[in-house]
């Protein structure tokens, strides 16, 4: 079965192929139950204090959840060729309204960041995948005013026998799954052996909430890996997101940032390494209602050989969303033949006082970089391994957690091995 | 005094003159006597009714038909502004003057002269033209090039006589080729009906040292416009082609679907520049392609200020090696229009180039999109790419996007993209009308100066006009 998930918020020339994308879902995956699938859950929680935790929350309860809060996706203006995405979900998200029939039987767990809740310590929720299996999940962490917290989304094909976060990220656990793992894949599953995960979040910040939240994916590049992501941010609000997505095969990743709240602020660092012969389709929007806003989204990345990379990037000001400024930018560095990279970077402006401002950057290592270093005895490889760590390593510098940061160094050694 | 302190006057001077409103809108009434108007609609018996007086050659009766058929089967878009309030059953395919094409003025029919002399065709062509080319609806009503320029092998004639006379041949293996009816509904229906344009042929080394200029005047109410312009710029040539194009405003729906087609030859250049400034009921649907060969420069300067509904994006395609292309493109939207407008730049060849520069403005209500598309295949290694898009929004009533799409297909390229969108600077405002500028004139100088990549890559005349729509448009024109 395919689902059509990460719409461009505006329909463009359909030669393109960027106005939406296909997801493709094995009826396995929809038949098998996955819901019981243990898979995908955290391993261990260690709740800071002040930050409560509610397990198997339908996905009707969900939108109860919403309405309470009064999370509603604005109307917005007729323009031809519009895609309806944003008023089709109560709370809109990245991937789009697909997503949310995909996952309607699978129940939540929700976050509740008590008022006033200061943090220093971060939520680790550490998701292992044994290699060939499938699971979905939701996560709903809802911030209350004034509070502050950090989350850590950690997918990795480490075993589910790991409890301690901090003890996972040791090169050799790694190279013991991959030899697990290929034993495994020969048995087949659902998904032929592939493996899949998908993930649904959000994120819901009351007036003054501060959340730091990062997220990194590093499973079996066989796999396929969803993250479909939507935020509300009230006024005063701060949301400060690092991503990695360094394994899997084929991902599917979409954001849907409201902000809602006047001077609300949100800050994204993505990055992104696409495998050898790796599929990404990407779509981020940064939705401007409140007034005197900030937006900044940036996105590192690199394409090996064979990869291929669609990415849609949306600043979009609404009316009355006077003051407010987007900022967005691409910058992309290319290392092997046969790739395929697709950017669309929008801006959707029906306001006059805002400043909106777009860019992309794609290219090859520089002939003479490589000269450079190849006359200094670093070879090639070795070179494109500095420059991903390079370009990777300010967006692994912000997760909150010494064992994933050392994680993606080993991971990205074991790339270039 | 140089060239850029001569253009500086001549704006202060439209900036501060009072702006004649009529200078576009003005009409004439056009009787059955002195004009054949083909009833509304699209059909066979409409199409062939076009080929026979036109008196097509066998094989382009054939090609209407065939594109008549494509225009029944290939779908609306499903993207860009809405065309629902076109109607093809509403549209008059082909109106003409039942007076023959000219090659002097004094011949013209007066009250088609007139309309030419106010938008100053004719005192164009004496002052800064090497040749000039007038459609009047459906047809050319007069054609003239230098016979300097002639003597150099230079043609520039009307597409009719072209695809009758000793071109034929030329004309037949290259019309719609490049934009082939398949290409899009509207590229179907102009195969079907298209009427008009011009044919142009620069011969191996020939530099032609000022402009040839076509003008299109729409001024029948309900009809449609569908010229065809065909340009050859054969190896080592050089030629700057300037387009204009305007209409009286009607309350009902008229149509441009015209077709582009240029060929630039190995080391050729070929610069092509259009001030549109079609009338508020206007569907401009219109399609430009230029294909480009070894060493080849594609220059595209755009000025988009009329019509209610735009899709145009000139296509420049980069097939030989080390070619390149240039758009330079303003757009300014005001009440009641939806301007989507852009480039596509296909690389093909290696060591290829490209530079898009827009700016787009919007004001009063109106939509202004840029849409790109910049294609690097397999085969272009080496070649560079660079999109530079700005939008002005100058109300919150109005609306602009910006839609950019890149495709890299080798890792051997380099490509840079930026857009930025803002109003006018309240400083800025501050610190002309501190000098004693009004207001409403320090607005307007700051449009013109967020517009002037484009009017200064323009001749000096053609730059005048368009600083004059801006200020036009500026006061609510």
């Amino acid at each position: 079965m395919k689902i059509a998930v990460n719409h461009l918020p505006v329909l463009t020339w359909n030669q393109n192929k960027l106005n939406n994308a296909e997801m493709e879902v094995s009826d396995g995956l929809l038949s098998s139950g996955i819901a019981k699938a243990s898979a995908v859950h955290p391993l261990k929680y260690n709740l800071p204090e002040g930050i409560s935790r509610q397990d198997g929350v339908s996905a009707e309860k969900l939108q109860e959840i919403f309405e309470q809060l009064g999370i509603r996706n604005p109307k917005e203006a007729v323009v031809a060729g519009k895609f309806p995405m944003y008023n089709r979900q109560r709370f809109g998200t990245g991937m789009g309204k697909g997503i949310d029939d995909l996952l309607k039987d699978y129940p939540a767990q929700i976050f509740t960041v008590e008022s006033g809740c200061r943090s220093d310590r971060t939520v680790k929720l550490h998701y292992s995948l044994a290699a060939g299996k499938e699971a979905l999940g939701r996560i709903f962490i809802h911030a209350k005013a004034g509070s502050e917290s950090t989350f850590l989304l950690y997918y990795s094909a480490l075993p589910e026998e790991c409890e301690y976060l901090d003890e996972c990220g040791k090169c050799e656990i790694q190279q013991e799954l991959r030899e697990q793992k290929l034993s495994k894949s020969e048995e087949g599953s659902a998904t032929d052996g592939r493996g899949f995960v998908g993930a649904q979040t959000y994120l819901y910040l009351e007036k003054g909430a501060k959340v730091h939240f990062s997220a990194v994916q590093m499973l079996q590049e066989e796999a396929v890996f969803f993250h479909d992501i939507g935020t509300f941010l009230a006024e005063e609000s701060e949301l400060t997101m690092a991503k990695l997505d360094l394994g899997a095969g084929t991902v599917y990743e979409g954001l849907n940032t409201l902000q809602a709240g006047d001077e609300s602020r949100f800050d994204m660092d993505f990055g992104f390494l696409g495998l050898p012969g790796s599929f990404m389709d990407i779509n981020y929007n940064d939705v401007f209602l409140g007034k005197k806003a900030e937006g900044r989204m940036y996105f590192k990345e690199a394409l090996m050989k064979g990869a291929e990379k669609s990415f849609r990037g949306t600043v979009d000001f609404r009316q009355y969303s006077t003051g407010s400024k987007g900022d967005e930018q691409e910058d992309i560095i290319l290392l092997g033949e046969d790739i395929i990279n697709k950017t669309i970077p929008l801006i959707l402006c029906e306001e006059e006082d805002v400043d909106g401002r777009h860019a992309a950057t794609i290219g090859s290592l520089a002939e003479d970089m490589l000269f450079y270093m190849q006359s200094r005895g670093i070879s090639k490889k070795k070179a494109e391994e500095m420059v991903v760590r390079a370009t990777l390593q300010h967006i692994s510098g912000m997760i909150p957690s010494e064992s994933v940061k050392k994680a993606v160094k080993n991971y990205i050694c074991r790339i270039f091995e | 005094m140089n060239q850029e302190e001569t253009k500086q006057i001549n704006q202060d001077r439209i900036l501060s003159e009072g702006i004649e409103r009529e200078l576009y809108d003005f009409r004439d009434e056009e009787t059955d006597a002195q004009f054949y108007r083909m009833k509304e609609g699209l059909t066979e018996e409409i199409v062939r009714e076009i080929s026979e007086m036109k008196h097509d050659p066998e094989w382009m009766l054939e090609f209407r038909l065939k594109s008549l058929a494509l225009y029944d089967q290939i779908k609306m878009p499903d993207w860009g502004p809405s065309i629902d309030g076109l109607n093809m059953d509403n549209i008059a395919a082909y109106v003409r003057s039942r007076s023959d094409m000219k090659g002097s003025w004094d011949e013209v029919p007066e009250d088609i002269k007139n309309a030419f002399e106010k938008l100053g065709i004719p005192q164009a062509e004496r002052e800064s033209l090497a040749g000039v080319g007038a459609q009047y609806d459906s047809e050319l009503v007069y054609h003239s090039v230098r016979e300097d320029v002639a003597k150099q092998g230079v043609v520039y004639t009307d597409m009719e006589s072209a695809l009758t006379g000793e071109y034929e041949q030329m004309v037949k293996d290259h019309f719609m080729k490049l934009v082939p009816p398949t290409d899009h509904k509207f590229a179907a229906l102009h195969g079907a009906v298209w009427s008009g344009g011009s044919f142009v042929y620069v011969p191996k080394g020939v530099k032609v040292e000022i402009p040839l200029q076509s003008y299109f005047r729409l001024n029948a109410k309900g009809a449609g416009q569908f010229e065809h312009t065909l340009i050859i710029v054969d190896e080592g040539a050089d030629l700057h082609f300037i387009e204009g194009c305007s209409a009286p405003k009607y309350n009902i729906a008229n149509l441009h679907a015209g077709c582009v087609e240029l060929y630039v030859r190995k080391n050729a250049r070929l610069r092509y520049s259009t001030i549109e400034n079609w009338s508020r009921n206007m569907y401009n649907l219109n399609t430009k392609r230029a294909i480009v060969e070894e060493g080849g420069v594609i220059e595209w300067v755009s000025g988009s200020f009329g019509s209610h509904e735009s899709y145009l994006y000139p296509t420049s395609v980069l097939k030989g090696e080390g070619s390149h292309a240039e758009f330079t493109g303003v757009t300014f939207a005001g009440a009641g229009q939806n301007l989507d407008t852009g480039a596509k730049m296909i690389h093909i060849g290696k060591n290829t180039s490209s530079f898009i520069d827009t700016k787009s403005i919007s004001k009063g209500g109106g939509i202004s999109t840029y849409r790109s598309s910049v294609e690097i295949r397999k085969s272009a290694e080496g070649s560079k790419a660079s999109v530079n898009c700005g939008s002005l929004m100058l109300d919150s009533i109005s609306r602009s996007d910006t839609i950019p799409a890149v495709d890299v297909r080798t890792d051997k390229a380099d490509v840079g993209h930026e857009a930025k969108i803002g109003r006018i600077s309240d400083d800025a405002v501050f610190y002309l009308m501190s000098r004693g500028i009004p207001e409403s004139e320090a607005r307007a100088m700051i449009v013109s100066g967020f517009a002037s990549p484009v009017s200064k890559e323009l001749p000096l005349e053609y730059a005048a006009e368009m600083n004059n729509l801006i200020k036009m448009e500026m006061e609510g024109g």
